[in-house]
């Protein structure tokens, strides 16, 4: 089994970091593990996870709950387990819910897909995190590590 | 939803145009008696982070910028240091930058065509739903979108935020065999341009014309990527890229977070018809010969036919792609020394949605004073919302859907960066 995990959003965005952030405490956790991390066009997703059987993306959202919020969303066979994200689920050119969707049309979707959500308040230039989107790193890297755990 | 004593429809947000901005078309009867476009908000925060960084930050740090465009923002800036320190990057360097760049061109103008401006003219509300329809094609256009994300890690050393470019060169030269074997993708991607140029000319494409003057670089013997000298359409004279600030003047306006710019107190547009219209000329054989099949003129002032010039300068950074890597011979190292001096310096390249300009001041430790950075999309918010005007006025009759539909396509026929906007692009028509 091939694992993924892409962390999505411009670090100088200020909370759109949050997607490479939690990428960069995953890789430290599980050195082994595939991280990658797009910026800008998540159509880039359907060839990064060309040959991967599960894969996770991380990504700033905002859907009106409380700032540092983590979500779970998770796609199998191209059908959400639960209630999927919002259309608009993040600040990107073709966000990532587009990008999901273009690979249920393609037929380019890995097996499992799980998306985490971090709720983010300030998209401002420069870099750094606000504190309750830095403090939910540590909880949105978690869920990340249980998705791709064996078993 | 209410607002003064109008109707107001409150639209999706314009998720095909990069990034989000806001948008507002004011009817009072038949009569169009506003437009207000605020999409762009100037990266006035990346000038100030510059101002007491070393000469050689820029680079990495202007590239930030943008997702879609971060080479132009390492090239401009780099071109600016590289001019005060008194360093010429030519030969097979410059080759090196020029495929960076065609990589650039390649990815951003594929994902424009295909994703975002196609699904317009085919009566689609964006590029998954025609995906369903039209597989093929869509596949078409992200496997050329992969063909320069490619050349972008090969040379860039990543394709988003590439951090192999250093002022006076690159960190390492790329590989060669890998280079090599890109040759049958660019190959296929050569013939999937023209394919593209084909498709695109047989759109149903409005009749309309865009008043403004024209700026863009002047080729040197080849299209215009890296430059010092701009063209214009309203002056036959040619002006030195010194000289762009004394021409450009970026001034506020009432109902904008955005400045608006004018080329000499005129209205102008920067980008692919601006590109275009002023270095026919110097488009590779094979581009011009698309472009004369696709119904193209030697100028072209139709925003609505900016998908076809898109898809020329496709063809030809493809084309220009796969002749620097035939011709590549490693130069002798990956970078020329560059020794940090006081001065004034600016640099200019084509982005692929228009002129980038950067200026920078060094101080005699390579210190950076001031830094001013001028994009495309900041250039042309100007003529949008002129142009935009024009088409809500000739549309006045459709019902608002209808309308509303035909100033989405305007605004993406001039693919605005908008990404550094920080709220939802909201497109109000209100009828008085």
């Amino acid at each position: 089994m091939r694992a993924m995990v892409v962390g999505v959003g411009n670090r100088a965005r200020r909370d759109d970091g949050v997607g490479p952030q939690v990428a960069d405490r995953v890789r430290e956790t599980m050195p082994e593990l595939d991280v990658v991390e797009v910026s800008g066009d998540a159509t880039r997703l359907l060839d990064l996870w060309a040959g991967a059987d599960v894969v996770v993306v991380i990504d700033a959202v905002r859907t009106g709950a409380p700032t540092g919020t983590c979500h779970r969303w998770r796609m199998r066979a191209g059908v959400w387990d639960e209630v999927p994200p919002p259309t608009r689920v993040s600040s990107h050119l073709v966000g990532v819910h587009d990008a999901v969707e273009l690979a249920v049309a393609l037929d380019r979707l890995p097996a499992s897909l799980v998306v985490v959500g971090v709720e983010v308040d300030d998209l401002g230039a420069g870099p750094g995190l606000s504190r309750a989107v830095a403090d939910a790193v540590d909880e949105a890297a978690a869920l990340v590590v249980e998705a791709v755990a064996p078993g | 939803m209410r607002e003064t004593q109008g109707r107001v429809l409150d639209v999706a947000a314009l998720a095909r145009v990069e990034g989000e901005g806001a948008m507002r078309v004011r009817i009072d009867g038949d009569t169009v008696v506003g437009v207000e476009l605020d999409i762009y908000e100037p990266p006035r925060f990346f000038e100030a982070f510059l101002r007491g960084r070393g000469y050689e930050e820029p680079p990495d740090i202007t590239a930030r910028i943008c997702g879609i465009c971060p080479v132009a923002y390492q090239m401009s800036s780099s071109l600016a240091i590289e001019q005060i320190c008194g360093v010429t990057v030519d030969g097979q360097l410059a080759a090196l930058r020029r495929l960076l760049y065609c990589g650039e061109w390649i990815e951003s103008h594929a994902l424009h065509i295909y994703l975002l401006h196609a699904p317009d003219f085919l009566g689609y509300d964006g590029g998954i739903a025609m995906a369903r329809d039209h597989r093929d094609i869509v596949e078409r256009g992200l496997r050329l979108k992969q063909v320069g994300n490619r050349l972008m890690e090969l040379v860039g050393g990543r394709a988003v935020h590439p951090v192999n470019v250093r002022v006076g060169g690159f960190y390492r030269l790329p590989d060669l065999d890998a280079l090599r074997a890109m040759v049958p993708d660019l190959q296929w991607a050569c013939g999937a341009a023209l394919d593209t140029v084909s498709w695109v000319a047989g759109f149903d494409i409005p009749d309309h014309h865009g008043e403004w003057d024209l700026v863009a670089l002047a080729g040197d013997g080849e299209y215009p990527i890296m430059g010092r000298r701009i063209v214009t359409s309203s002056s036959p004279d040619v002006v030195p890229i010194e000289e762009f600030g004394s021409h450009a003047v970026e001034e506020h306006v009432a109902h904008s977070h955005a400045l608006h710019a004018s080329w000499d107190s005129r209205t102008y547009l920067v980008g692919p018809l601006a590109r275009y219209s002023l270095n026919h000329h110097l488009l590779p054989p094979v581009a011009r010969e698309a472009a004369a099949a696709a119904g193209l003129g030697r100028e072209c002032r139709n925003p609505f036919a900016s998908i076809v010039v898109r898809a020329v300068e496709l063809l030809t950074a493809c084309t220009e792609a796969l002749r620097i890597v035939r011709e590549y011979q490693p130069p002798a190292g990956p970078a020329v020394p560059v020794v940090p001096r006081a001065g004034v310096g600016h640099g200019a390249s084509e982005a692929p949605r228009g002129l980038l300009y950067h200026r920078y001041e060094l101080d005699e430790q390579g210190t950076i004073l001031a830094a001013t950075i001028v994009p495309p999309t900041s250039q042309n918010q100007r003529a949008i919302e002129r142009d935009l005007w024009q088409v809500a006025q000739a549309g006045v009759a459709l019902d608002d859907a209808a309308l509303t539909a035909r100033c989405e396509q305007s605004i993406r026929n001039y693919d605005p960066c908008i990404s550094c906007a920080t709220h939802d692009l909201d497109l109000r028509i209100v009828r008085a």
